[in-house]
């Protein structure tokens, strides 16, 4: 549980990156937990576990998209049935039986007749939501398992620099030089460094 | 290990890949970084209020200018993330209300509002048509209409994730340098 007198410094790192669909309650309750089980000890502990919630966070919001794009392919692969089986409909009748396919038990039972001449049932319209959908969801996996690899590795990292195993780690030049462009100027890199120090 | 004919078919091959070659092409490249402009460096300077408040914290009170140095490196890259994510909601959200990031057209091409204008009689105002939008109608439930509109974006999204994969990159390498040096810090002390 969040410490009151912590706040402002959570604040400053643990930037919840909420949607407006998003729930606040659930968001604060992962957080929560995940600092309960975590109780970070130091501020470097405290950016390595607000990263981990982050992705926490997304992680479980591309699960929950997962499946409502699945659903929301349904209805496009019941009208790509229907249009290979009722050729002689015109599309207006072919998006009116899909839709209300979904809502009306008249239309369903219509609809599930026609669609069990053809050796087909709803597990087919489940399948080929699925198959139309699969591109994204594909794209949504990849990003799952950077998240996952991101997880596995912040974890690691709390526990190299818990038990003060943290290995000298080596900077691209060009992501240093980035990171701060008042560097930029400046001979080898231990100049670079020096220049830097003597700012304010 | 490959051998002198793959490493020459390698160079000759990586000739061919060397980026545009028209001025249009060139002169499109040339804008790639502003797209979102998460790239450049911002009014963030090295050492503002903010990355230096950070930074501070991160650097645990120590004085070593190692560990300051890496210090407002990891800050840096913080804020930076930060910037990102809102970049990120701010598009998602867009997506969500429009339903589109970009102007929806009302003809599919220019051959299409020629034909329609021609269709239209000379003497009364023009009556212009419903937009089109080729992706069609955005679901109205809010956890469908927000699942559509990453599913729109994934394309964009990927793009935002790589800027995203950079800047943890930077703050985990500091994070990492920081760790090491204070314990070295409290091992010689």
């Amino acid at each position: 549980m969040i410490n009151s007198t912590e706040d402002q410094e959570l604040a400053l790192i643990y930037q919840p990156s909420l949607l407006s669909s998003d729930s606040q309650r659930r968001y604060n309750a992962v957080r929560d937990a995940v600092l309960q089980q975590l109780e970070p000890r130091d501020f470097i502990e405290k950016i390595r576990v607000a990263e981990l919630i982050e992705g926490e966070w997304e992680t479980l919001r591309l699960r929950n998209f997962k499946a409502v794009i699945v659903t929301a392919f349904r209805r496009p692969a019941l009208q790509q049935f229907l249009n290979m089986l009722l050729p002689n409909a015109n599309s207006g009748e072919i998006d009116y039986l899909a839709e209300r396919f979904f809502t009306n038990k008249e239309v369903r039972r219509k609809v599930g007749k026609i669609l069990l001449e053809a050796g087909l049932n709803e597990s087919s319209i489940d399948a080929e939501a699925f198959r139309l959908s699969i591109e994204d969801l594909t794209k949504i996996d990849r990003r799952l398992t950077e998240l996952g690899s991101r997880r596995d590795k912040i974890l690691q990292r709390l526990e190299d620099h818990r038990a003060g195993l943290a290995t000298p780690a080596h900077f691209d030049q060009s992501e240093r030089d980035d990171s701060l462009p008042g560097l930029k100027n400046g001979g080898d890199n231990h100049g670079k460094r020096t220049a830097d120090r003597s700012q304010p | 290990m490959a051998s002198e004919r793959q490493i020459a078919a390698n160079r000759k091959n990586a000739r061919k890949s060397t980026g545009p070659k028209t001025m249009t092409g060139k002169r499109r490249a040339r804008r790639n970084a502003y797209r979102y402009g998460l790239s450049i460096n911002t009014n963030l300077a090295p050492n503002s209020d903010a990355v230096e408040s950070l930074a501070s914290q991160i650097a645990a009170s120590s004085n070593d200018q190692d560990v300051l140095y890496y210090a407002r490196i990891a800050a840096r890259a913080h804020l930076d993330l930060a910037r990102i994510r809102h970049v990120k909601l701010d598009i998602i959200e867009r997506m969500h209300q429009f339903g589109s990031l970009e102007p929806v057209p009302l003809f599919r091409s220019e051959a299409a509002e020629v034909r329609y204008l021609m269709n239209q009689p000379l003497d009364e105002p023009v009556h212009w048509p419903d937009p089109v939008d080729p992706l069609g109608p955005m679901p109205v439930q809010g956890a469908q209409r927000t699942a559509e509109a990453v599913r729109r974006l994934l394309p964009e999204l990927r793009k935002l994730h790589r800027y995203e994969a950079r800047a943890l990159r930077i703050s985990d390498t500091a994070l990492q340098e920081i760790s090491l040096r204070l314990r070295l810090m409290k091992v010689t002390s």
